[in-house]
């Protein structure tokens, strides 16, 4: 959904399709660019195939290009997007922001990779429809279905794009999800009002278009339609049944999909270009590693940038970093030099390590790159109420622009209605737990209690020592005698 | 060995055995006093180390002013007619004044309002008024400016008609001002004003949008410009479009439906209609323009007496205003509200948004067939009269606020030694006071506005104070957590030391005796 700001001058804003809270906190912090999304789950491309969205890391994210780059809009930003999604993104100051210089130009990047997507955040992103949760998409998303689902990812975009050649702030709202409709007991023929139960109302009064679109070929076409989809669409190559939901209205809770569970079925899911991992080595509580790995899948070089950040209390050492990569065909190995590289080191309880790399995977190969640290000690105040879990470290990012056609950009182009378009892929890697030297947490007292306890007892023996009078005993027959003779 | 085991014996001997006694701390008494002394020079530092910081607050300054001190606040009244002397009109109005007034009560603002008479052209300034006379009619005509016009007649006694108005103008403001309402809201500097058009349901009905640009700009900006050295208000406008089931059902009747007053108060559904604000500080003031359902419409607002309302509106206090907008049954599709269609909700909207601020239509005088005609201020929404009045009670209210914020931020900073006070809570006191300071009889005589504005800053720097989060953060150490870590030190040190003073005390006084023996 694409929906151009209203017009606006100083004092006055006027929204129509445009949600007004989030034009307001746009204006207010001078936010020129932001995504925002929240995500359950990660992307399993090796069985499902190349994602759908540009991918979505587990957890919160949030970046956004403001104006002057002001330390107090960042804050003001995040604080009054956890008020309206009911999210704790209030919780990312500076020890968890960075400006990256390679993956995200001159954008905020902070991200909570603790943070649980529920029903709570829902709520308010239906909100922002035009329609609510009362017409159209809003209408269908049903909470009980949803949080039961592989993959969620619900996100907000602002973006400026040209309207009548004017450049204005365009509106989006994406929801991606991975669903096995078996999960609710659904077998291999179904209906979409069954798959999300809920009745399919009208479309939203005010969308201007509002379509029910659905992937064919590749690896699709073990799905059935019925009826048969009334056009099609070619975008990038890829095509799309397109059910128009602003004419049939509630008539399309009846398209029943059929799913073929043949041989075909079984064949695996098309690999994405690019997949990445990233796992965590090492063992004790002193000292780790990273250790990520970046498969290209195609025929041919691509140029990645890498990202990842980790936080304060993980000390990177640079010497450390390795990157080798690995012909998928005949298996030899090489040294990989990235052609740039972008470090931004920590600051203890200040700003998060920043890593970035350029460099061009070559065709068919596995890039893998380490790197090691050190476990920083935390004060008692700073773990968190379930310290022994671990923290929770965010993902290392690879950013790329296809060479062929990508699965994520021909949907975005085809939701924007644009066309075909040359746009930046994004993989997210997995989280991963840092489990950090623990303290016990009632030493505190413990250690006043039993300090006093040895200096009073020093104190004392000193004391003692110094004031008391020492008595010599001496025994003497003769004073014992004497005092008979008296 | 014999020797040793005869040490242990003697150890162990019965009293009346003599021991030979070497005291080796002849000098205890010094060794004694330099420990304690170690602890007394080691409590200014314990003392230093566990303090807060706490600036120091100007309570004097603050003290001075009372709640019983009672604010004046003089209307100044330019009469320019050879049959008024001023003097006489001065006198006359004081006494009658003095004599409406009523004895001030502890929890309703102190204020006194006064006026002065005198000759010439009155400046355009708030609080300055011109009266003049009519000879003929005996209707007193009150102007969208700052005049008047009252009759007298040749019969008459001029100055005595005269004192009259003024002191029913300003004894009935006084009485308004002591005796607050409800339904408007607490004075903020600035208000998110929104606007927002709510379609029932669009299904199978009507899909509507608004010109809300154009209206606002054409019959709201006016009144926003008017009202701007006051307080601010920042308008934002949206369209709901899809409303959703009501949290109250309308009434059906045969042609229409209907929702009776004792209905209106459940009407707004505040959770799903996405009316919160995004606004970290300033109060919101919400405007609906309510599009009902195809089948519920027409739907009228009853009032009290089961009759139309003739606005088809209501007012929900302190929280905003609602309009129904009924649409004729050949619109159909999508509709556009132009602006000619929405002057008359903004009209309803503008004297709604005026009773939320607490501007009175009745100002200064209410108008009474044949004896007063009070003029409305069409263009703006806002007469110099309303304005200046609104002036006069916020400026009350607001040296009221701050006043009263200060003192209770001197009550509660000493009550809790513990609590710190930052040097930037004593800049925004000093401020606050000096904002107090400056309004001062003489200077609210020249300008209303202008006091108006002071009082403003005093409030909101002694509110800023007041709500600062350094004061919430309180680092302050509980008597039982002080107890539980000093006493496994210092009870075990205290008591061979307090031991030792007494022997101390004992050896001194048993060598006096023997001294002087």
């Amino acid at each position: 959904m694409h929906r151009p700001l209203s017009t606006s001058n100083a004092t006055q804003h006027h929204y129509h399709k445009f949600p007004r809270q989030i034009g307001e906190i746009a204006h207010r912090y001078n936010v020129e660019e932001l995504h925002l999304s929240f995500t359950q789950g990660s992307w399993r491309s090796e069985q499902w195939g190349p994602p759908t969205i540009s991918g979505h890391g587990a957890g919160a994210e949030v970046r956004a290009k403001i104006t002057e780059d002001a330390d107090e809009d960042w804050r003001g930003l995040t604080n009054a997007l956890s008020g309206v999604f009911c999210a704790s993104l209030n919780f990312i100051d500076a020890t968890n922001t960075n400006s990256p210089q390679l993956s995200f130009k001159g954008m905020r990047h902070g991200y909570l990779p603790k943070e649980n997507v529920c029903t709570e955040n829902l709520t308010p992103w239906v909100k922002q429809l035009p329609c609510q949760g009362m017409a159209g998409l809003g209408a269908l998303l049903n909470p009980y279905r949803l949080y039961n689902m592989h993959f969620h990812s619900m996100s907000v975009d602002l973006a400026p794009i040209a309207v009548d050649g004017k450049e204005v702030l365009g509106y989006k709202q994406t929801l991606a999800v991975v669903v096995n409709p078996k999960t609710f007991g659904l077998e291999d023929e179904w209906t979409l009002a069954q798959l999300v139960d809920r009745d399919v109302k009208a479309a939203c009064a005010a969308a201007e278009r509002s379509t029910i679109r659905v992937l064919q070929g590749g690896g699709s076409d073990r799905v059935v339609l019925e009826p048969k989809p009334e056009s099609e669409d070619v975008v990038d190559g890829y095509r799309f049944g397109v059910y128009d939901a602003k004419k049939q209205g509630g008539k399309l809770e009846n398209i029943k999909f059929s799913v073929d569970t043949g041989a075909a079925a079984r064949q695996r899911a098309a690999q994405p270009a690019i997949v990445a991992h990233r796992y965590v080595t090492g063992h004790g509580g002193s000292s780790g590693g990273v250790e990520s790995t970046i498969v290209n899948n195609s025929d041919k070089v691509v140029h990645v940038s890498y990202m990842d950040t980790l936080p304060w209390y993980l000390r990177l050492y640079m010497h450390t970093l390795t990157v080798e990569s690995e012909s998928l065909v005949d298996g030899t190995a090489s040294k990989l030099k990235p052609s740039s590289m972008h470090y931004k080191p920590a600051v203890d309880r200040g700003r998060p390590a920043l890593l970035e790399l350029e460099m061009d995977l070559p065709a068919q190969s596995r890039v893998t790159l380490r790197y090691g640290f050190d476990k920083g000690f935390l004060k008692y105040s700073e773990h968190p109420p379930d310290a022994n879990r671990g923290f929770n470290i965010g993902p290392a990012i690879v950013s790329y622009t296809p060479i062929d056609t990508d699965l994520a950009c021909a949907v975005g182009a085809m939701l924007e209605g644009t066309g075909a378009r040359k746009c930046t892929a994004r993989v997210y890697t997995e989280l991963f737990l840092a489990s950090l030297p623990t303290p016990d947490f009632s030493m505190p007292y413990n250690v006043i209690t039993f300090t006093c306890t040895i200096l009073a007892l020093f104190f004392g023996r000193m004391f003692n020592l110094l004031t008391r009078d020492f008595v010599v005993l001496k025994e003497t027959k003769d004073a014992g005698q004497s005092k008979k003779d008296e | 060995m014999p020797a040793l085991v005869d040490k242990i014996r003697a150890l162990f001997r019965g009293k009346g055995q003599d021991k030979a006694i070497i005291s080796v701390h002849s000098d205890r008494i010094v060794v004694v006093l330099s420990i304690l002394s170690v602890f007394l020079l080691g409590l200014p530092l314990w003392w230093t180390t566990t303090r807060v910081y706490r600036a120091d607050l100007p309570s004097t300054q603050i003290a001075q002013y009372t709640h019983s001190d009672v604010l004046e606040i003089p209307f100044n009244f330019y009469v320019d007619s050879p049959r008024i002397s001023p003097e006489t009109v001065q006198g006359l109005v004081d006494a009658k004044l003095a004599k409406s007034r009523l004895p001030y009560r502890s929890d309703k603002l102190q204020v006194a309002f006064t006026a002065q008479v005198q000759h010439g052209p009155a400046p355009d300034l708030p609080g300055h008024y011109t009266v003049e006379t009519r000879e003929e009619g005996g209707v007193a005509i009150v102007g969208t400016g700052r005049s008047m016009q009252i009759p007298v007649t040749t019969t008459t006694d001029a100055n005595e008609a005269a004192a009259k108005w003024i002191a029913r103008i300003v004894g009935k403001e006084e009485r308004e001002v002591r005796a607050a309402e409800g339904r408007a809201l607490k004075y903020s500097p600035e208000y998110a004003v929104t606007f927002t058009l709510i379609n029932e349901d669009p299904t199978g009905g009507l899909s509507v949008d608004w010109k809300i640009e154009q209206a606002l700009a054409v019959y709201l900006q006016p009144f926003i410009d008017t009202v701007s050295p006051l307080t601010k208000l920042s308008v934002s406008s949206q369209v709901l479009h899809h409303a959703g089931p009501l949290p109250v059902t309308p009434q059906r009747a045969a042609n229409h439906t209907y929702l009776t007053t004792d209905a209106l108060p459940h009407f707004i559904n505040s959770a799903g209609w996405n009316l919160a604000s995004t606004d970290p500080v300033s109060p919101m003031l919400n405007f609906i323009l309510f599009v009902p359902k195809r089948d519920s419409q027409p739907l009228l607002i009853l009032d009290d007496h089961r009759t139309q309302s003739n606005t088809n509106a209501f007012l929900i206090p302190q929280w905003g205003g609602i309009a129904v907008a009924n649409f004729p049954e050949s619109a159909h599709g999508h509709v556009m509200i132009s602006q000619a269609d929405l002057q008359a909700y903004m009209g309803i909207f503008i004297a709604q948004l005026r009773q939320l601020l607490g501007v009175r239509s009745d100002t200064p005088l209410p108008s009474v067939k044949d004896r007063v005609i009070v003029q409305r201020a069409t263009a703006t929404g806002i007469s110099g009269w309303e304005f200046d009045a609104q002036a006069r009670r916020w400026l009350a209210n607001n040296r009221q606020t701050a006043v009263t914020t200060l003192s209770s931020l001197i009550t509660l900073v000493e009550s809790m030694q513990n609590m710190v006070v930052m040097d930037n809570i004593k800049d925004q006191v000093d401020a606050s006071l000096a904002a107090l300071a400056k309004i001062s009889r003489a200077r609210i005589a020249v300008d209303h506005a202008r006091a108006c504005q002071d009082a403003i800053v005093a409030a909101t720097k002694a509110e800023g104070a007041f709500f600062d989060p350094s004061m919430v953060s309180m680092l302050y150490f509980p008597d039982q957590h002080k107890y539980a870590i000093y006493l496994p030190f210092f009870l075990p040190v205290a008591i061979p030391l307090f031991h030792a003073l007494k022997r101390v005390a004992k050896d001194v006084v048993a060598k006096r005796k023997t001294k002087t023996e």
